[in-house]
């Protein structure tokens, strides 16, 4: 039984080994677990495909990863009362 | 010499291509590139051999006008023989209708690979034509040029 990250890793996959770039930079933007990212980069890195788009793939990873990083530890305010 | 070598080079008749077994099978069929149409792998085997030594991937274009290749690779030990130029060849007989023959457009090639696709569009392979590559900033414009044919009653623009 596959889990969620694996779905969601094997999808974005799916979408860089049909060329589908436009579709899986916009599926690692809206990423929404460092889980998901960290599945995915090891992925393709596996099947030699972290580099296939020079430096495009890897820097919307990091982009996103910083993003999901910084939202994390921000403390949220509290404005009940 | 060596410079006037490269720039003659392409007037010199063209070595023949080594022989290629084409193997293609369908990998994906949603959600490719080139959708509705699928994305497939094709492998080259030498013919009578046991193991592959080139591949790639490819697709055609919803207009059906032109083939898409994306990671081609040869084999180490089967570098610099014509095996890469073999394949496209070969992918591009096998995905044009009889009597024609496609144009081929690389997608996002390489900064190690440009001598090898800029060979090719000096003429390396007769009738094999290449186009300029394809690179993520122009899918989305490529992807409306097919949309826009649509719009246009299925004219050729």
């Amino acid at each position: 039984m596959m889990t969620s990250t694996e779905a969601w890793a094997q999808q974005v996959l799916g979408w860089v080994r049909a060329a589908n770039w436009m579709r899986a930079l916009q599926a690692i933007r809206d990423a929404r677990e460092l889980s998901h990212l960290d599945l995915l980069e090891a992925w393709l890195v596996q099947h030699d495909l972290l580099w296939r788009l020079n430096d495009d793939l890897p820097k919307a990873i990091a982009s996103r990863r910083q993003a999901l990083t910084s939202s994390a530890s921000t403390p949220s305010m509290d404005c009940s009362g | 010499m060596k410079y006037l070598g490269r720039c003659l080079s392409f007037l010199l008749p063209s070595k023949p291509l080594p022989e290629l077994k084409l193997v293609v099978q369908q990998a994906f069929v949603n959600g490719s590139f080139v959708a509705p149409n699928a994305w497939y792998r094709a492998e080259g085997w030498i013919p009578g051999g046991v193991s592959r030594v080139c591949k790639l991937s490819f697709g055609v274009s919803p207009l059906l006008d032109r083939i898409y290749v994306d990671e081609l690779a040869v084999k180490a030990g089967h570098l610099r023989k014509g095996y890469a130029s073999a394949i496209l060849l070969a992918v591009a007989q096998h995905a044009s209708p009889a009597g024609t023959l496609l144009p081929v457009t690389a997608l996002h090639e390489l900064w190690t690979s440009h001598g090898f696709w800029d060979r090719l569009r000096q003429g390396r392979v007769p009738g094999l034509m290449l186009t300029q590559d394809l690179r993520v900033g122009d899918m989305e414009k490529e992807a409306r040029r097919w949309k826009g044919h649509d719009q246009m009653g299925g004219r050729a623009g």
